[in-house]
């Protein structure tokens, strides 16, 4: 460079303002916000889209603790409502969570990854720009893989998306959508507001298959706001009060980063737990503490998103977003001891909702479980198109 | 398969750097943005991350900020006003050290073209070599050497300093030469 010209720039470098200094500039809390909301879209193709799999509590480590938090904070019910202390398990739920406890405490464990497929569904409500069009709504399914490398060197992966189809939910919906002009990005309104930073643009279509390399150093799995190791799963408490007391002391942790409730909360965190590679006597206590949540009830017989049969326990309704009153829903196989769906369920559908085409009953998204245990082989990876 | 963990290290150490690049160009709140999509595209993409992130990412932000410009021509406007008063203005809450020279300097800037003006800051503010400037603004590593010196003599006019000889043809020549 010709000495003039790095004199003058030597000058120009004195004379940056303070506000274009880019240490004064690191560690804004939207830098924060920006990379935590990244990193929990798994989409490769359109990171603005909304992630079923958010739903989802313990994303396993996407990374740092940061993600879990918004994980958490993404689940479709329960954010700011208080709901007070009922107590009154429903004896069959109680009961069942309880008889599941006591047979899940001899399951044998062993193997080089911890396995587990989930089919994802989400459905969002669209309200086009023109207010002579309809309301409709746009479902998305995928399947999705999990795999947790629990030895020291192995990897940790999701595939994510496989077979994403994403388009109008019946063909109600899709008259309306065509009616509206056939348009290929809509707009999601998430329900919690008119700010545009929570309007999301997705694709009619689907996406690609993903693959994202989820451990962090030697950690696998989020619990509560924290990233965990295969150590700390695996010398979680088997009994239930410890167990309990390590999950209220994350809570008061995570407060103010997620769902406020308590009880739901926890519904998400230990509904989570029972998918991870902990030992049987932890998933054991899990089931209690579900038991013993407060308010949690007993549905009884149901039959799961993937038409299988099990029995299921809820938090009470609450009022979330613009959709009406919905309830978390838990199925689980009391054959098998393993967790079959975690879904949200419309209860009482708001005008808007219905206008949509929801009833009540409507599984606004769910996550089911289709296969859960150990391996020693690698998931397999989707062929890049 | 993309690496989270490498792409985090990615976001914090580059973050700031875009940030303030986006910034000046287009002020704090619009810059943010552009940042924060800058990011998002870098992650779409991380399937196979660049070796030097940090000319990518500005290169990145920059076509961003040209789309949002043919998109958005009022709003990018507007956003330009805000870039250029902020990366031409000692702030107040500055510290008082040299503001005198530092606000001439900055003066100087301000009164060049925004072309001039981003191939000086990427070089002086953004530290970046002449050839990742060279790449982020998509042109050879000769052709910003001359832009550079182009810039450079007519930022020493605009701080007073002697015009070089044969300034009037180079102006006319320049006038000629689009931005890409």
């Amino acid at each position: 460079m010709r000495e003039k010209d790095r004199k003058a720039l030597e000058a120009l470098a004195r004379a940056r303002p303070d506000a274009l200094d880019p240490t004064r500039l690191a560690g804004s809390a939207r830098q924060q916000q920006d990379l935590t909301e990244l990193m929990s879209v798994q989409s490769v193709r359109s990171t603005k889209r909304r992630v079923v799999a958010r739903r989802r509590v313990l994303v396993p480590a996407v990374g740092l603790a940061a993600a879990a938090a918004v994980a958490v904070g993404a689940v479709a019910v329960g954010v700011g409502q208080n709901r007070g202390t009922q107590t009154a398990a429903n004896p069959d739920g109680h009961l069942m969570l309880l008889t599941m406890a006591e047979s899940v405490q001899n399951q044998a464990t062993s193997g080089n990854y911890w396995q587990y497929q989930t089919q994802t569904q989400n459905l969002s409500l669209i309200r086009p720009a023109d207010p002579g069009t309809q309301p409709y709504v746009v479902a998305d399914i995928a399947q999705n893989n999990w795999s947790l490398g629990v030895k020291p060197g192995e990897q940790s992966l999701m595939v994510s998306n496989l077979n994403d189809k994403r388009g109008p939910w019946t063909a109600e919906d899709t008259h309306r959508w065509m009616m509206a002009g056939s348009p290929i990005t809509v707009l999601v309104d998430d329900g919690y507001g008119k700010d545009a930073r929570n309007e999301l643009a997705i694709k009619i279509g689907g996406d690609q298959p993903v693959v994202d390399r989820t451990d962090y150093g030697a950690k696998i799995a989020a619990v509560g706001p924290d990233n965990v190791n295969y150590d700390y799963l695996h010398s979680l408490p088997t009994d239930q009060t410890a167990l309990a007391q390590t999950f209220a002391e994350l809570y008061g942790k995570s407060r103010g980063k997620g769902i406020d409730d308590q009880a739901d909360w926890m519904f998400t965190q230990i509904s989570g737990l029972i998918t991870l590679p902990v030992s049987s006597g932890v998933r054991a206590a899990a089931y209690r503490i579900l038991a013993d949540l407060p308010g949690i009830t007993s549905l009884g017989t149901v039959t799961d998103p993937l038409g299988r049969t099990g029995v299921a326990v809820a938090l009470p309704p609450m009022a979330a977003g613009d959709l009406g009153q919905q309830q978390q829903q838990l199925v689980v196989d009391p054959n098998t001891n393993t967790i079959l769906s975690q879904q949200t369920v419309l209860v009482a559908p708001s005008a808007l909702a219905t206008q949509a085409g929801m009833k009540a009953g409507t599984i606004v998204n769910y996550t089911a479980t289709t296969h859960i245990g150990w391996t020693d082989q690698q998931v397999a990876l989707p062929t890049t198109p | 398969m993309r690496d989270a963990q490498l792409f985090r290290e990615t976001y914090e150490q580059c973050y700031p750097s875009v940030l303030a690049y986006a910034t000046s160009r287009l002020g704090r709140s619009t810059g943010e943005d552009i940042t924060s999509e800058a990011f998002a595209v870098a992650w779409q993409r991380w399937d196979d991350p660049p070796s030097v992130p940090l000319p990518w990412l500005l290169a990145v932000a920059r076509n961003l900020i040209s789309e949002l410009r043919r998109k958005d021509a009022k709003q990018y406007e507007l956003a330009v006003a805000q870039g250029r008063r902020i990366s031409t203005e000692v702030g107040s809450d500055d510290i008082a050290e040299d503001v005198a020279e530092r606000t001439t300097v900055l003066r100087a800037l301000a009164s060049l073209p925004d072309a001039d003006r981003e191939l000086l800051t990427l070089l002086a503010w953004q530290g970046l070599s002449q050839r990742d400037a060279a790449r982020v603004l998509g042109c050879s590593t000769a052709t910003l050497a001359v832009r550079l010196h182009r810039a450079r003599r007519r930022l020493d006019r605009a701080l007073g300093g002697t015009p070089d000889q044969g300034s009037s043809r180079e102006q006319h020549s320049l006038a000629a030469v689009k931005e890409p």
